[in-house]
Order: C-alpha cells, then sequence, then structure tokens
C-alpha cells in the first residue's frame, strides 16, 4: 500500500514536471518572433536611425541667412536645390522638374518647414519686366510643387526681378546661375 | 569809387523804369516750339556784367550755368563772344544799339547783370528783339549766395517763357536711383545734376520713383518687408509712409494726372496684372485680365488711357488700355523687345526703350502708333521720362563703365550727361513743375 502510493506520487510528480517544462516551452515558443518579425523590426530600428540621421544631416544643411536691407532672417538648405530657367523664359526644365522632385521629397520629410520661393533674373533687360519675369518663375516652381503634393499654405512667393543677382558677374555663365528659382526656409 | 556810384545810381534808375515798365514784348510768341519746323534762333549773350563785390568764382558759375542753361533748352545758337559787337557797358533799353546787333546777326539779345549786395545777390536780365527792334522783357531776382544757382535757372526759364509763350525746365527735378551706398536708394537732382539730395536712406533696394503730379511726394518700392511694397515719400519732410503690401509686387506705380488714382503692377493669378490704387493705395482695382505679364503703366496726359508691357505676344510690346470702353490696342509691333512707355505730357508721344543687339535705345512714337524714331545713338539706354515742357526726356545710359543719368530732346539734339559719380545712376522720374 505505501509502496503503491509512494508510485503514485512518483507519477504525479512526473506529470506535474512534465507540465511545467512543457509550459515553459510553451511559453518560450510564444516569445520567440518569426524571422519577418525580427526583419520588420531591424527596420524601423533602422527607419528611426535613418530619420535621425537625416533629421542631423537636414539641420547640418542649413544655413541662417539675412538679406541686407531686409528684415528679419531665413534659412538657406543645400538640400534644397535652385532651379534654372532658359532667357526669357519662366516654363521648367527636364532637370528643373527633377530637382522640384527632390525638393518636395525634403518638403514631404519636414512637415512643418513653410518656405519662399524667389523668383530671379539676369541683368539682361528691363527691370520692371525682370520683376514681372521673377514673379512667373517663383509661381512656376510653386505650382509644380503643389502638383507634387506640396500643401499650398507651406509656400509663398517673392520676385527679386534682377536686383539680387547670385553672381554679380557679367558673363553668359553668371547669367545662367542668376536665372533661377531660389528656396529660403521661412519657418521650421 | 565815383565811376561805381554812378553806375550804381544808373542801374537803380533803370531798375525802377522796369519796375514801372514791366514785360514791354509780353504776348508776341517768337518761337513757336510746338511746331515741327521749329528752327534754332541766334541769341547774344555778351559777357554778364558784375556790380559790387562778388564772391570768387561766383560769375563764372553764373555764366556757366546759363550757358548750358541755353544750350539745353536747344532753342539758340550761341555765337562766339568775339564776333560780337564790343560791349561797353551793361545794356539796358536806354542804350541798346539794336541795329548793330541786328548786323552781327543777331535775333535775340540777352543781357545779364549780377550784384552783390553785402549777402544779398540779384541777378537781373533784360531781354530785346534786334530784328525788331524790340525791348522783350527784363526781370530781377534776388536770393542768398546759396540760391545764386536757381535764380539762373529762373531767367532762363523766364527768357524761354517770353520767347515760346511756355516754361522752361530749369526748376524742375529728376529723381533717380543711386547704387552709391552699395544698395538702391531714391535721390533727387536738378536738372543740371546739382543740389542733389538722398530721399530714401533705408539701406534696402528702392526702385521706380514716380511723382504726384503736385510735386510733392515720391512713389516708390521697396522691399524693406521681404516684399516689393509701394511707399510714399514726401519731399518737404523727408517721411514715408506703406501705401500697399499686398503679397507680390506692389511696383512700377504711376500717378494719374487728376492724382485721383495710381496705376501699378501687382500679382495676378500666377501673373502680373495692371491695378488702380486710391491715393491712399487701397481698394485695388483689377484694370486687365489674361494670362500674360504686364509691368510698367504710364497715363495719357488727359487720364483717359494707359499705356503699358505685355508679353502676350511672346515678347514684350507696349499695349494702350482705353479705360472707359475697356479697348486693347496693340502700339509696337517692330522690334523683339519693347518696354518703359513714358507718355509725353502734350499727348502727342510715347517714348520707350527698345532693344539691339546687346541694349537698349530710347524710341519714341505717335500715340496712333506711326512715326517711329530712335533717338540715341551710342550706349545702352533705358528708361526715358519726359520732362513737363513735353520736349525733353531724361533716360539712363551706360556708356563705358557705368550707368549715368542723360538728357535730350525729343528729336534727338543733345544728348547731355547729368550725373557724374562714378556709381550707377538710373530710372530717372522727371518731376512736374513744381512752382
Amino acid at each position: 500500500m505505501v509502496r503503491k502510493k509512494g508510485r503514485l506520487w512518483m507519477v504525479m510528480l512526473t506529470i506535474i514536471l512534465l507540465v511545467f517544462i512543457s509550459g515553459c516551452a510553451a511559453l518560450q515558443k510564444k516569445q520567440a518572433l518569426t524571422p519577418e518579425e525580427e526583419r520588420a523590426a531591424q527596420g524601423e530600428k533602422e527607419k528611426a536611425a535613418q530619420q535621425e540621421q537625416e533629421k542631423k544631416s537636414f539641420e547640418q544643411s542649413l544655413a541662417q541667412k539675412k538679406y541686407p536691407g531686409i528684415e528679419g532672417t531665413v534659412w538657406e538648405s543645400t538640400l534644397l536645390k535652385d532651379i534654372l530657367f532658359e532667357f526669357d523664359r519662366y516654363d521648367l526644365t527636364e532637370e528643373a522638374r527633377k530637382l522640384l522632385t527632390e525638393n518636395a521629397k525634403v518638403l514631404s520629410n519636414h512637415p512643418n518647414l513653410k518656405i519662399q520661393i524667389e523668383g530671379h533674373c539676369d541683368e539682361r533687360g528691363n527691370s520692371a519686366y525682370n520683376l514681372a519675369l521673377g514673379e512667373r518663375r517663383a509661381a512656376s516652381a510653386k505650382l509644380y510643387l503643389i502638383k507634387l503634393g506640396v500643401q499650398e499654405n507651406r509656400l509663398s512667393t517673392i520676385s527679386y526681378g534682377k536686383e539680387r543677382p547670385l553672381d554679380p558677374g557679367h558673363t553668359d555663365e553668371a547669367w545662367a546661375k542668376n536665372r533661377r528659382s531660389h528656396f529660403v526656409i521661412l519657418s521650421r | 569809387m565815383r565811376p561805381f556810384k554812378k553806375l550804381l545810381l544808373f542801374f537803380l534808375l533803370l531798375m525802377a523804369a522796369h519796375l514801372l515798365h514791366p514785360d514791354t514784348g509780353r504776348g508776341i510768341i517768337y518761337i513757336d516750339i510746338n511746331s515741327p519746323e521749329t528752327r534754332k534762333f541766334y541769341l547774344a549773350l555778351p559777357a554778364i556784367t558784375a556790380f559790387g563785390q562778388l564772391p570768387q568764382g561766383m560769375k563764372e558759375e553764373v555764366e556757366k550755368t546759363i550757358a548750358q542753361d541755353l544750350s539745353v533748352a536747344d532753342l539758340f545758337y550761341l555765337p562766339e563772344r568775339a564776333k560780337l559787337p564790343l560791349q561797353a557797358a551793361y545794356i539796358t533799353e536806354e542804350n541798346v544799339d539794336f541795329k548793330q546787333w541786328g548786323d552781327a546777326g543777331v535775333e535775340f539779345l540777352l543781357s545779364i547783370g549780377l550784384k552783390a549786395e553785402r549777402d544779398t545777390i540779384s541777378i537781373e536780365f533784360r531781354l530785346f528783339d534786334c530784328v525788331q527792334h524790340i525791348y522783350i522783357a527784363g526781370k530781377r531776382y534776388k536770393g542768398s549766395q546759396g540760391e545764386v544757382r536757381v535764380m539762373a535757372h529762373r531767367t532762363i526759364d523766364e527768357v524761354i517763357k517770353q520767347l515760346t509763350g511756355e516754361r522752361g525746365i530749369f526748376q524742375t527735378k529728376i529723381a533717380f536711383v543711386t547704387d552709391r551706398t552699395g544698395n538702391k536708394e531714391i535721390a533727387l537732382m536738378d536738372v543740371d545734376g546739382h543740389n542733389e539730395k538722398t530721399v530714401t536712406k533705408n539701406g534696402s533696394i528702392n526702385i521706380y520713383p514716380a511723382w504726384q503730379p503736385d510735386g510733392r511726394s515720391l512713389l516708390y518700392t521697396c522691399f524693406q518687408r521681404r516684399n516689393p511694397d509701394l511707399y510714399q515719400v514726401f519731399l518737404a519732410t523727408g517721411s514715408s509712409v506703406l501705401l500697399s503690401a499686398v503679397p507680390g509686387p506692389n511696383a512700377t506705380a504711376s500717378w494719374s494726372p487728376d492724382g485721383k488714382g495710381i496705376a501699378l503692377m501687382m500679382r495676378g493669378k500666377d501673373n502680373t496684372e495692371i491695378y488702380l490704387l486710391n491715393p491712399q493705395g487701397k481698394d485695388p482695382v483689377q484694370l486687365t485680365r489674361s494670362w500674360d505679364s504686364k509691368t510698367s503703366p504710364a497715363w495719357s496726359p488727359d487720364g483717359k488711357q494707359i499705356a503699358f508691357v505685355s508679353d502676350r505676344s511672346g515678347s514684350p510690346q507696349i499695349y494702350i488700355l482705353d479705360l472707359a470702353s475697356q479697348k486693347l490696342r496693340r502700339l509696337t509691333y517692330e522690334g523683339s523687345y519693347n518696354c518703359s512707355p513714358s507718355w509725353s505730357p502734350k499727348g502727342d508721344k510715347i517714348a520707350f526703350a527698345r532693344q539691339e543687339g546687346n541694349g537698349f535705345h530710347i524710341y519714341t512714337i505717335r500715340a496712333d502708333g506711326t512715326d517711329v524714331r530712335r533717338i540715341t545713338r551710342e550706349g545702352n539706354n533705358e528708361n526715358p521720362s519726359w520732362a513737363p515742357d513735353g520736349r525733353h526726356i531724361a533716360f539712363s545710359s551706360r556708356r563705358g563703365g557705368n550707368f549715368a543719368i542723360y538728357m535730350t530732346t525729343a528729336d534727338g539734339s543733345g544728348p547731355w550727361k547729368v550725373t557724374t559719380s562714378e556709381s550707377n545712376e538710373t530710372e530717372p522720374a522727371w518731376s512736374p513743375w513744381l512752382q
């Protein structure tokens, strides 16, 4: 009888042990990740790091700028590229569209940015007509950015006509640089 | 001492005589400046007669100013003094020898006296018709030493008025843009380039000066608030007020001749349009509405039409809008780039700049589109602005290093260089009559 009782205890103990061990195994199995899940987690981590990196490099791309005789300051980012125009034209070249697409990406990555698009002209031609032309060049860039999904209320425009050339030279090369839309950050 | 006293007494008596019988020749128009066949007249200008102890250099300055004004007036041939009859004394209606001057081929004789009395300077003149032997007019002006150039200009303006029935331009002013401080500021000068004053001093970009019809203020555009806004600066006080700051250009303003409206370029729908503001810069009314760029409105002197630049044909050309009928007509067809219209105060002609080669030339065209004439021969010439006499035009020109302000007559006489600095002086705006 005692021996029988003792055997029963052994069995029960074994069962309990087995249950415990299997339970542990089951528990262990629940916590482990599938390879897909593992990759996704890794991706998120990388994305966060990338975003951090991008934020950092965007911050590094910024330079505060004060225009002489004009109130306030703006930021310029080397990531927001100027687009160039042909003489007396305001339509976008293929290259300009490409650059605007990149600029639009920067704007979508940094949804707090409000920017001003500046229309500029070379020194040739009449000052008043160039002020009108600069208005057109800024508007061309703005319309394309809106088409690419940038919210209109993040974009303002100004024409400087031929009053603020990037390159003060009188050569074809200088003129080409000056026929541009330039992007500055008003707030971020 | 005695001969001097005698001379002085003689002079004073003449003044009294003159005051009793002023403007003997008034009413005769000797020179019809509105006639296309106007020829130049022979006018003798004997050496100025000095009375009293004149400050050093004053006589020469007055001589130079008067000779320059007579040249710019472009109404006279000035015979060399060596070829004129010898002049013993100050010539008056008492001692003038008409026959002697007439025989020398002189049609008009202008005798000028300059006198110093303590700090007061006076200039007086006598003008004679040596063909009909008529004493036309004489006047005297008094002022301080600093006002001597102004008095010289008044003298010539009066001489021109006596001969043509219309005022001379030598007491008007020219507003312009200068970059001498490294930025662009609005400045003001007499038409001889003297008496220059800075109007704006804000260190920003200040452009497109335009006169109020009564000459009290100037409109201009300034980028100070990161937008090309319209301001008005009062010349008596130098104080500026912000008139219009709608986002986009508030630029190339032009005051209507009756002073009741301001035409200007403002933002349209992705382009620029011509708008009309009230004198306070408010209540914008859109005058044009189409896809093209527009700029540089210029009123006709009757205030019924506005000339402006549009590129609807594919290149900048000048168009005229009739305000009552809203009808638009194209004015310029030749040339691939016509801009800067300025309507003559007499209404007949419009001056503009046309691109030719690497630069511009100044042209005039009748308001009906006929009679296109180029009036500059060399240099890169822009921004014509009519004088109130409808005969003279100021413009900016680069002939060598920098842009300077020049004057020409509407038929291309001259040109005369007005500014002489090393900096760029552009966008002249000739004032209306100021007195």
